[in-house]
């Protein structure tokens, strides 16, 4: 089999003979067997071979980018002729530079070989098993939609400065969506899913069945009330309330271009002393790992915040370069577009503290298990909708709850942390997140009724 | 290509339905962030998707290589696919107006016939005009234009040529003051070209949203509750999109959402009548315009809710069968390796015949809000939008502007609502992209209209 770190090659020759400076290249090949089924059956079974390669170059310090999803010869030219042509046109910028090769150490766990063995006639059997599973639990179960993926994947990069490396990935995922319908009642919208690197790892009839106890918990659900009261996040909630703002203002680039919250305070106090996050790309097995990053520089293993202290930003060779300092290893993004900065695996340490006992410290409050929301990162103003929740009172978990909103601003509310569980949930969606999390309980937020 | 692919359509044996669809596609993609040029990408990539349908079952595969032994072997993978999948007896495929022939919207002025030089100027300039505001800490502008040729084929008949042009424009304010930051935006996209794209001045949209930046740095929060609301285009867009159109998209209809043997019955009030159109409508370049969809279906306009009565779900070949109705042409893929699923398109409420001045002089208390952000919706139609601009109503008089926010509530209880529709039109969600698995660019507006909705706030 061919290298794929020899089509990258070819790109950069390419590049430098048509005149650029600096050239990289990132080369992907995959195949992938996906199944999926709808409205409670079984619909789709599909295969795809994809390439792709994504030239970027710099000429006289100007930025220009081209992507094709084709190995051929003559169309990875036109597209380093397109790269080429667009960065003559560019702008000059002195951080434009490729960075220069670093040792890379293979993480293990991040292919299985028996991957490539699922055919889509097993595969349809697991999604079988997911739906009989969450149907079985209830026949109020209604599933939406659910899918069973492998893929199995080969990545590279290549540049002009003599980074050349390339490995092999399998990815497992599966997701399940729906709600319970109780004659006229319709339940919130809930799903599951998660993503694994080898077969034995994934348990897909494990989060049909969570789905389905999270969708009929929900049925009966009421209005809840408006109140000033603690909030307790489930590690769903976490993901979907938190994640997005606390990502986009550690990014290097968001704080250089004006946009984190989190500008100037490195060092700094941004949260109680209750939380740590950690960010480790190099996790053996982890979703979000790899033994290098877009730009084929080993991921940095960070604790970003310790005990509430922020301790670093996310770098990728550019905004490292313009901070005179190294990369962290956080440049991400495929073949279609110029590294940007993202985090690996996350994890948020534990606490002291069971889940009951966060509960039944509260007199007054809001489980939430899913809250729906469109978050603003460069304010961190949070508004939205409790979607999976259940009110607290007296310490005890009263009912479910729908139409309640939930409002304030996430930098805000992390220094009224009070509260994080023992127990920790891991979530991981291929290629986009993986979080492990506790539940996190926050004071004095602010609960609106319908 | 047609011809390779005519001469294919052969291979589909064993199988009820046959499908190739090639997809071309050149995009151009153009960012600078506080006087950064980060993105500078042209790609191009070209496939095609095979699609088979055989017993209620669907097998698809898509190649990127486009000579015969590929697409063949991509074809014989949808075929086993399908017959795996396919497990029920008696299904068929709905009846469909199938497209022969080439299909491409009216474009005045061509996005390629600008060199990329010009378009780099353009962002630059709109950027650098947005940060001349002193109040601005940091700004960011994208341009960025998609491309597409199809050709595609149906074993039942269809043999449609389709060209698509939608370039997109947005600009991003971060007003900064004493660690508080707030963001702002503005956005146009269409289906068109250079000229249908810039109907309005890029450095008169940099001014707006610079000091909507400002304001809203200064604005205070509005307190949570229950309140009478005036939305503007941007929010009813978006709320027949989010709220009403995903609870009728059949495959969600089939799935138990809310809208399930509503058909006739009432889903709002007499005012209300809502749509979602193929083919532009008040007006020619509303960027969710699909005029053939990705099964070969020639798109209509399809009127969902009438008077406040529903009359249709929104249908692809396989679920119009199941209803025993004919496909509206909602079947959209956003790239060749994607399957066709159910999608919106032009989305809209009709205009009414009020005004928008009548309108806020009759509110005693509540609120004028504008400019759609994000949002999501259930099954059982809860929503929650986030709002960019709110102003205060006291006493029909128009007040304060308030810090965005978000508001929430049940679309079928918000529509009953409904007392007052202005006679202003305009589609404002042409930027914005629907994800459902992949994307699809939809686009979204209508009147001003005033109901009932929680506004979410600060204690």
């Amino acid at each position: 089999m061919t290298k794929l770190t020899d089509f990258g090659g070819l790109a950069v020759e390419g590049a430098i003979k048509a005149g650029a400076d600096e050239a990289e290249a990132f080369v992907a090949q995959g195949k992938e067997i996906s199944v999926k089924a709808e409205a409670n059956e079984l619909k789709l079974a599909t295969s795809h071979a994809r390439d792709g390669l994504g030239v970027r170059v710099f000429t006289k310090k100007g930025l220009g980018f081209a992507s094709v999803n084709t190995l051929e010869e003559r169309q990875i030219g036109e597209a380093v002729q397109a790269a080429t042509s667009l960065s003559k046109a560019s702008p000059q910028d002195e951080h434009n530079a490729l960075p220069d090769p670093q040792p890379v150490r293979r993480i293990d766990g991040l292919h299985d070989e028996s991957a490539r063995g699922i055919g889509v006639d097993q595969a349809i059997s697991i999604l079988e098993e997911m739906l009989t599973t969450a149907r079985g639990y209830d026949p109020r179960v209604t599933i939406d939609s659910a899918s069973f993926n492998v893929e199995v994947g080969r990545q590279a990069v290549v540049n002009s400065k003599g980074v050349r490396t390339e490995e092999e990935t399998s990815t497992l995922s599966c997701f399940i969506m729906g709600m319970a319908r109780d004659n006229e009642e319709v339940s919130s919208f809930n799903y599951r899913f998660d993503s694994t690197r080898s077969v034995t790892q994934m348990d897909a009839r494990g989060r049909a069945l969570e789905f389905a106890r999270n969708v009929v918990a929900s049925l009966g659900a009421k209005k809840g009330e408006s109140f000033v009261g603690p909030i307790i996040l489930s590690p769903d909630a976490v993901l979907e309330m938190m994640l997005l703002p606390i990502v986009w203002a550690i990014s290097a680039k968001n704080v250089q271009t004006g946009m984190s919250r989190w500008a100037g305070m490195l060092g700094k106090s941004v949260s109680a002393p209750l939380l740590s996050i950690e960010d480790d790309g190099q996790l053996a097995g982890g979703a979000c790992s790899a033994s290098f990053d877009r730009e084929g520089l080993p991921h940095e293993r960070l604790t970003v915040i310790n005990e509430g202290i922020l301790q670093t930003y996310l770098y990728n060779s550019y905004t490292a370069r313009k901070d005179n300092r190294s990369s962290t290893g956080h440049a991400s993004g495929g073949t279609r577009s110029v590294p940007a900065i993202g985090p690996t695996n996350l994890f948020i340490r534990p606490g002291q503290t069971s889940k009951e006992d966060l509960v039944s410290g509260v007199k007054r409050g809001v489980l939430i298990t899913r809250f729906s929301s469109a978050p603003r990162p460069v304010s961190g103003d949070i508004s939205g909708v409790v979607k999976g929740g259940f009110l607290i009172e007296n310490g005890r978990i009263a009912r479910p709850l729908i139409e309640t909103m939930i409002s304030g601003n996430l930098f805000e509310m992390l220094p009224r942390i009070s509260g994080l569980s023992q127990e920790t949930e891991s979530l991981a969606y291929p290629g986009e997140v993986a979080l492990v999390s506790p539940y996190i309980r926050i004071d004095d937020v602010t609960v609106t009724a319908g | 290509m047609h011809e390779l692919l005519e001469e294919l359509l052969g291979e589909f044996t064993g199988v009820e339905y046959g499908e190739l669809r090639y997809h071309e596609r050149k995009a151009l993609n153009i960012g600078v962030r506080q006087g950064e040029l980060e993105i500078a990408n042209s790609t191009i990539y070209s496939g095609v998707g095979v699609r088979a349908f055989y017993r209620g079952g669907w097998g698809f595969s898509s190649t990127s290589r486009l000579e015969r032994d590929s697409i063949r072997r991509a074809v014989h993978d949808a075929i086993s696919g399908a017959r795996a999948a396919g497990k029920k007896e008696g299904t068929r495929l709905g009846a469909a107006s199938l497209a022969t022939g080439k299909f491409a919207p009216e474009i005045k002025e061509p996005v390629g016939a600008h060199p990329f030089e010009e378009k780099l100027d353009l962002v630059r300039k709109a950027e650098a005009r947005v940060r001349s505001f002193p109040v601005i800490a940091s700004a960011a502008c994208h341009y960025r234009e998609t491309l597409d040729h199809k050709h595609i084929l149906t074993t039942d008949g269809a043999r449609a040529e389709v060209i698509d042009s939608k370039p997109e424009f947005r600009l991003m304010a971060v007003a900064a003051d004493d660690g508080q930051r707030v963001e702002a935006s503005e956005a146009l996209g269409v289906t068109g070209g250079w000229s249908d794209l810039f109907r309005r001045d890029p450095e008169e949209m940099a001014d707006i949203v610079a000091r909507r930046a400002g304001d809203l740095l200064k604005a205070e929060h509005p307190k949570g509750e229950r309140a009478v609301v005036i939305l503007d285009s941007g929010l009813v867009g978006l709320l027949a999109h989010e709220a009403i159109g995903h609870t009728v998209e059949a495959d969600f209809v089939l799935a138990g959402a809310i809208t399930q043997g509503k058909l006739g019955k009432r889903v709002g009030s007499e005012m209300v009548t809502m749509v979602d159109s193929g083919p532009s409508q008040y007006g020619e370049h509303a960027a969710g315009t699909v005029l053939v969809d990705d099964e070969g279906v020639v798109t209509e306009r399809t009127e969902i809710i009438k008077n406040g009565i529903l009359q249709s779900y929104l249908h692809n070949r396989e679920t119009a069968g199941i209803f025993g109705v004919r496909s509206t042409g909602n079947a959209r893929a956003y790239e060749y390796s994607d399957e066709p699923l159910v999608r919106m398109r032009n989305t809209y409420i009709e205009p009414g015949e009020r005004t928008l001045e009548e309108m806020i002089s009759e509110v005693k208390n509540g609120y004028l809000l504008k400019g759609a952000g994000g949002g999501q919706a259930d099954a059982n139609a809860e929503f929650m939008f986030s709002v960019q601009e709110a102003y205060r109503i006291e006493n029909g008089k128009l007040g304060d502007l308030l810090r965005g926010v978000a508001i929430s509530g049940q679309a079928v209880q918000v529509l009953e609502s409904v007392d007052a529709v202005s006679s202003e039109f305009c589609f404002d969600m042409g930027a914005g992209f629907c994800g459902k698995g992949q994307l699809a660019k939809v686009d979204g507006g209508g009147p001003y209209l005033r109901c009932n909705a929680i506004v979410g706030g600060r204690a």
